[in-house]
């Protein structure tokens, strides 16, 4: 290779042009805290099938009980306590009603209550919690002795009285379920937001000029909102358990509305001779608790800012 | 499988000294060793386990809080007693009665050699403190009206009269004396039940506030002395060697256990931890096919409980419809008792009449002498559930409302949640939407205190009632529907043709117009449809092949163990 | 410190006195008391003399005053149900059978939690872990009670190893009758094995992540050395914060338990004693619980500062 041809001129190059602003470009797209979250859900395999199989439920729950076309009260008594067969799959209990259609309306009842009380509880609890941190002083001793006061009263007490006040609906359920478990969301919120105003960064952006409301949206916000998050996807089985708790004692759902509580104290009391009636709502049961869980975990991954990668 | 009957008698002899000597067994060895007469086989030991579901925690006897235990551990004038050949009314504290020719005074001779399990005598004088102090006032006793027949006792009870009034009194030590207002055949029926069995005054008196409160406080003059209590868990009975015929009473040791589950109690029947098992649902079918194969004993008792729906009688309901006899008609015949019972309970009889077939009348069971008053006219709509709809639409149109079926509501108020009581108020919703096309809402409630608030406010049209028999005459039934008596059972009902044959009775001594009278009178309650019965209660009792001559009970102990023993389980 | 403690003492005596107060007027407000199952068997004007008998005749508030002054005397006063059953009774009888099963309950079934909980963090997103997880979803989702009937069946009823129903009394009350506490205990435990296994799971995850110890691993520190130094020890905060809890629920909470292995405890009395209405029990039931609950509160605050050196005892007051 000749000398010469190594030579490079300017003519050689093309000026194609740059701007202040180009030269400060990421190349890196900048992606906020959530879609970096939902990345890394997405690469949890775990978490993902978690998800897939909540949704196969939630599809369950709207449909299923129309899937055989069996209506969950008609009872027929002459095909009573029948296993599984191809006619019911999930076999029939002691009035010949189809299960798996009473699984997925049960089901339906118990996660609805859930969500309900979940979302009764994260309200109440934020905005009490809330309170306290931003006034602080006597009027935060005095909610948080309101607390310990709730805490240190028995919550089956608090429960079976309110269900006795209200009488046995739905409406009474979620007062009733969700009746103490705000306090702890509220500690939380209070905590939270307690250190997130001592925090630098909030400082810092105080300094900055920001104004509150960008300090709300883009600090508190996300912060608190993990948090939420976190304490939603372990209060939803929380509270379906209690719920079924609560059936055993003969409060909750009359009949003939049922939940998988329902269903499940009525099933342990043919378990000796009919275990499907049992293990058939129990085994949907622990599904719906697995999947919020296994989800509920892959969500702490991914909201943890120190993971970031 | 039934029980052969095993004569008991003349065993009395070499037991008996030191029966007298030893009072109530405990820990006490010498009476278990003194006392094994009877014909058992060496290595069986003469314990009896058997379940329970609840402890009654009452032993005020007067109270009848706890009326098995009581019926068991105490006696009284006389014991009532069920073998295979039906109820039996025997005397027990009383070795004869003398009635005067007019029937208003009954002279009492008691067992001589009866003892408390202190070893003092069963006297008149207990008698006589027992029945005055069901009426005093200062108790509120719930079954003082059982002897207001009684000379004085009503007028002591309402304040009007005193203790020295009441004409129950003890002549001598040994012979009770009452006289009654006026002729009453029921009354020998009613002396069986525990409010009527003797009080001992120093110990009640010296107990003030804790008599029938705490067990330690009690002396016993029945087969068995209570021994130990732990409460929820265990009560052990002891044999009371200083019970009047203790030597027809084998069993030294009667274990009860608490078992709330009834597949708890069927792992230990199945275990033999065991002995006598009374079960629901599905374990009665389990066991019921086995005693087929022999490999338990069944007995199965009718037991004098009616359970049945009541209907608004006041208000006419919610709806406004119970008021119209066609309607309530349409309502008690669409229901298929047979079915019912079956798919819900798998045990008891379905009842198209109001008195159970374990009340006697002139030792023949009530039912056997009467036909079911709903039959006839049931029949002639059963299963036609056309004939029904435009029954319960003629009703509709009676009352001026639209005839159509769907815009009826109906609704049913009962408490519970016991897989059984579930399913039989989705039943009767299911039924009654199905057969009749009408909606049905139920309003279940928890627990009986607030049953009866939503009963009271007028919140239903239906709710769950049932009556079990106190004593044995079919009057105690028919008067639960005299008007204003026993609300909680018929549900305000009144009528005043009903309630004049009822006041007819009194002091109407005619064995023949007593029955016409209470035929007559259950056939009005039918003619009205006045309630809805649904099945007669009975009682299944499940026993291991070595335990022998159990007795059973309507009005007394509902499980007799005076005369039972234990041959072949081998320990 | 002093003053700290006669701080918390009031505290506690005010949240007592509120709590008596909340739970009393609760009862007043359920419709129907607990005499109207006699009283609807009686007739009318013997109705009016059984309230009069219990004092239910008179005004709330009155009540409420004598109530309350009883109590500061120590006397809850007699069961209106159960006849002859009073506070002081229950205490003597009840509260150590409950207290033992609770305590063997809790004894097997944190440290087998902590056990798994420590297995799963160590071994995070491994098949151990999700092994770890799904056992304790299957504990938790499958009713006490459902438990406590199939281990009776296999292991009273199949086996014959132990005895179906009982539990100890008298001089055995503490130490004796081992086996009868088996089943009730493992039946129990369950649901302390699932909380405390994912409590301590979660809680290690956290201080995996913290910046000292990375720094203790680049120091050159032994995982086990790691594990045992900085990670457990600060993990424990969050077991500690739930244990107060975990105490209350023992006793409330043993309610099936109780009543399938018939054991004469406080649990299943709590339950029946509310559905009941019965509010001398209720009353003292609920102070009695409440001011376990507090007690251990009180305990659990002062471990902290034992625990973790960044908490010190004025502090405690507020978590």
């Amino acid at each position: 290779m000749q000398e010469k041809e190594k030579q490079l001129t300017p003519d050689q190059f093309e000026t194609v042009g740059y701007t202040m602003e180009e030269a400060n470009k990421i190349d890196r797209p900048t992606i906020s805290y959530w879609q970096d979250a939902w990345r890394r859900l997405r690469k949890n395999p775990v978490a993902m099938a978690a998800l897939v199989v909540l949704i196969v439920l939630v599809i369950l729950v709207i449909v299923g009980p129309n899937l055989r076309g069996y209506d969950y009260v008609n009872m027929n008594v002459t095909e009573k306590n029948l296993g599984s067969s191809t006619k019911y799959w999930f076999g029939t209990d002691s009035l010949g009603r189809d299960l798996f259609s009473r699984v997925w309306v049960g089901a339906r009842a118990s996660i609805l209550i859930a969500l309900v009380a979940t979302t009764l509880k994260l309200v109440v609890g934020t905005l009490y919690g809330s309170v306290m941190a931003h006034f602080g002083g006597w009027v935060d001793e005095l909610l948080m002795r309101v607390i310990e006061v709730i805490n240190s009263l028995p919550s089956l007490l608090v429960t079976i009285l309110i269900m006795m006040v209200l009488g046995n609906n739905l409406f009474a359920l979620f007062v009733a379920l969700s009746i103490t478990a705000w306090c702890n969301t509220a500690r939380q919120t209070r905590g939270m937001i307690k250190q997130l105003k001592e925090s630098e960064y909030v400082y810092a952006a105080e300094v900055l000029g920001a104004s509150p409301l960008h300090i709300i949206l883009k600090h508190y916000v996300p912060n608190m909102l993990s948090i939420l998050l976190l304490d939603a996807s372990t209060a939803i089985p929380a509270f379906i358990f209690t719920e079924a708790g609560l059936s055993f004692l003969g409060i909750g759902l009359t009949s003939p509305e049922i939940s998988l509580g329902v269903l499940i104290s009525q099933g342990q009391q043919t378990m000796d001779f009919y275990p499907s009636q049992l293990f058939y709502p129990c085994a949907v049961l622990c599904i719906i608790v697995m999947a919020f869980n296994l989800l509920g975990d892959g969500l702490r991954d991914a909201l943890d800012p120190r993971l970031r990668k | 499988m039934k029980l052969k009957r095993r004569s008991v008698l003349g065993m009395m002899g070499a037991a008996c000294l030191s029966a007298i000597l030893a009072g109530c067994g405990g820990s006490d060895d010498s009476s278990s060793a003194a006392v094994s007469s009877a014909a058992q086989s060496g290595t069986d030991t003469q314990v009896l386990n058997i379940r329970t579901t609840a402890f009654g925690n009452n032993y005020d006897v007067q109270d009848m809080g706890w009326r098995w235990m009581m019926a068991a551990c105490y006696s009284g004038l006389y014991r009532n007693v069920a073998d295979d050949t039906g109820e039996h009314f025997v005397l027990d504290g009383a070795e004869s009665v003398d009635v005067s020719d007019d029937g208003t005074v009954y002279t009492f001779h008691l067992q001589p050699n009866a003892k408390w399990s202190d070893g003092q005598p069963v006297t008149a004088h207990d008698y006589e403190y027992g029945w005055k102090r069901l009426v005093n006032p200062k108790y509120l006793y719930d079954y003082a009206s059982f002897i207001f027949n009684v000379v004085g006792a009503e007028e002591y009870y309402n304040g009007t009269g005193t203790a020295d009034g009441v004409m129950a009194v003890a002549v001598d030590d040994y012979t009770f004396q009452v006289t009654l207002k006026i002729a009453d055949p029921t009354f020998e029926a009613k002396l069986v039940a525990t409010p009527l069995y003797p009080t001992r005054e120093d110990l009640a008196e010296t107990a003030g506030d804790q008599w029938g409160k705490d067990w330690t406080l009690c002396v016993y003059n029945g087969p068995f002395c209570m021994s130990e209590l732990v409460e929820d868990n265990k009560m052990v009975w002891t044999k009371n060697t200083n019970y009047w015929n203790a030597d027809e009473t084998h069993l030294e040791t009667v274990n009860w256990y608490l078992v709330g589950e009834d597949s708890t109690a069927a792992t230990m029947f199945d275990n033999g931890e065991l002995d006598v098992l009374q079960t629901s649902g599905d374990y009665s079918r389990k066991y019921q096919s086995e005693a087929e194969a022999g490999q338990v004993q069944m007995i199965t008792a009718d037991y004098p409980g009616t359970v049945c729906l009541a209907f608004d009688h006041k208000n006419g309901g919610k709806s406004g419809l119970m008021g119209n006899l066609k309607i309530r008609k349409a309502l008690s015949y669409s229901i298929n008792r047979e079915e019912m019972i079956d798919a819900v309970y798998g045990r008891y009889e379905p009842a198209y009449g109001f008195i159970s077939p374990a009340i006697t009348f002139d030792g023949k069971s009530y039912r056997s002498q009467v036909e079911e008053p709903m039959l006839a006219d049931y029949n002639k709509y059963a299963g036609d559930y056309d004939a029904l709809k435009s029954l319960f639409q003629e009703g509709l149109s009676e009352l001026g409302m639209s005839t159509d079926l769907s815009s009826v509501t109906v609704t049913y108020l009962s408490y519970g949640s016991t897989v059984e009581e579930s399913s039989f108020r989705e039943y009767l919703q299911q039924t009654w939407q199905q057969n009749l096309g009408i909606q049905v809402e139920l309003n279940t409630v928890g627990d009986y205190s607030l049953f009866t608030a939503e009963r009271d406010a007028g919140n239903f049209d239906l709710f769950s009632a049932g009556w079990y028999s106190d004593y044995n005459d079919p009057l105690d039934y028919l008067n639960t529907f005299y008007t204003g008596l026993y609300v909680s059972v018929s549900g305000g009902y009144s009528n005043s043709e009903y309630d004049a044959l009822i006041d007819s009775l009194a002091g109407e001594n005619d064995n023949a117009k007593r029955l016409s009278i209470y035929t007559q009178c259950e056939q009005i309650l039918f003619d009205d449809c006045a309630t809805i019965p649904l099945y007669y209660s009975t009682k299944e009792y499940f026993l291991q092949n070595w335990v022998k001559d159990f007795r059973w009970s309507s009005f007394g102990a509902s499980q007799e163990f005076y005369i039972t023993y234990i041959e072949g389980r081998g320990f | 410190m002093t003053k700290y403690i006669i701080r918390r003492l009031v505290e506690m005596a005010l949240t007592l006195f509120i709590i008596a107060t909340a739970t009393f007027f609760l009862l007043e407000a359920v419709p129907g008391d607990p005499l109207t199952q006699r009283a609807d068997r009686l007739p009318e004007q013997s109705r009016a003399a059984l309230y009069e008998r219990y004092g239910l005749d008179r005004p709330v508030m009155e009540r409420y005053l004598t109530q309350m002054n009883n109590m500061l005397h120590g006397d809850f006063g007699e069961s209106f149900v159960y006849a002859g059953q009073t506070v002081s009774g229950l205490l003597k009888d009840r509260l150590p059978v409950s207290a033992r099963l609770g305590i063997q309950q809790m004894l097997l079934g944190v440290s087998v939690g902590l056990l798994l909980g420590i297995l799963a963090a160590t071994h995070a997103r491994s098949p151990i872990d999700y092994a770890v997880v799904g056992l304790s979803v299957l504990l938790i989702s499958v009713p006490h009670l459902v438990f406590g009937l199939l281990l009776q069946k296999v292991f009273a009823g199949t086996l014959k190893w132990f005895p179906t129903i009982g539990w100890p009394t008298g001089k055995d009350l503490w130490l004796g009758g081992w086996k009868y506490t088996v089943l009730p205990t493992l039946t129990g435990c369950f649901s302390y094995i699932a909380t405390y296994a994912r409590l301590l799971k979660t809680s290690m995850l956290d201080v995996i992540n913290q910046d000292y110890v990375l720094t203790a691993e680049s120091k050159g520190l032994s995982r086990g050395a790691i594990v045992r130094r900085h990670i457990l020890r600060n993990s424990f905060i969050p077991v500690m914060t739930q244990l107060p809890m975990s105490v209350a629920m023992c006793i409330t909470g043993s309610f099936f338990i109780e009543s399938i292995f018939s054991i004469p405890g406080i649990g299943q009395y709590y339950v029946t004693a509310v559905q009941n209405q019965d509010l001398s029990i209720v009353l003292g039931e609920t102070v009695l619980l409440a001011l376990l609950y507090i007690v251990v509160l009180f305990i659990t605050d002062v471990l902290y500062v034992v625990v973790d050196p960044r908490i010190s005892m004025p502090g405690t007051s507020s978590r």
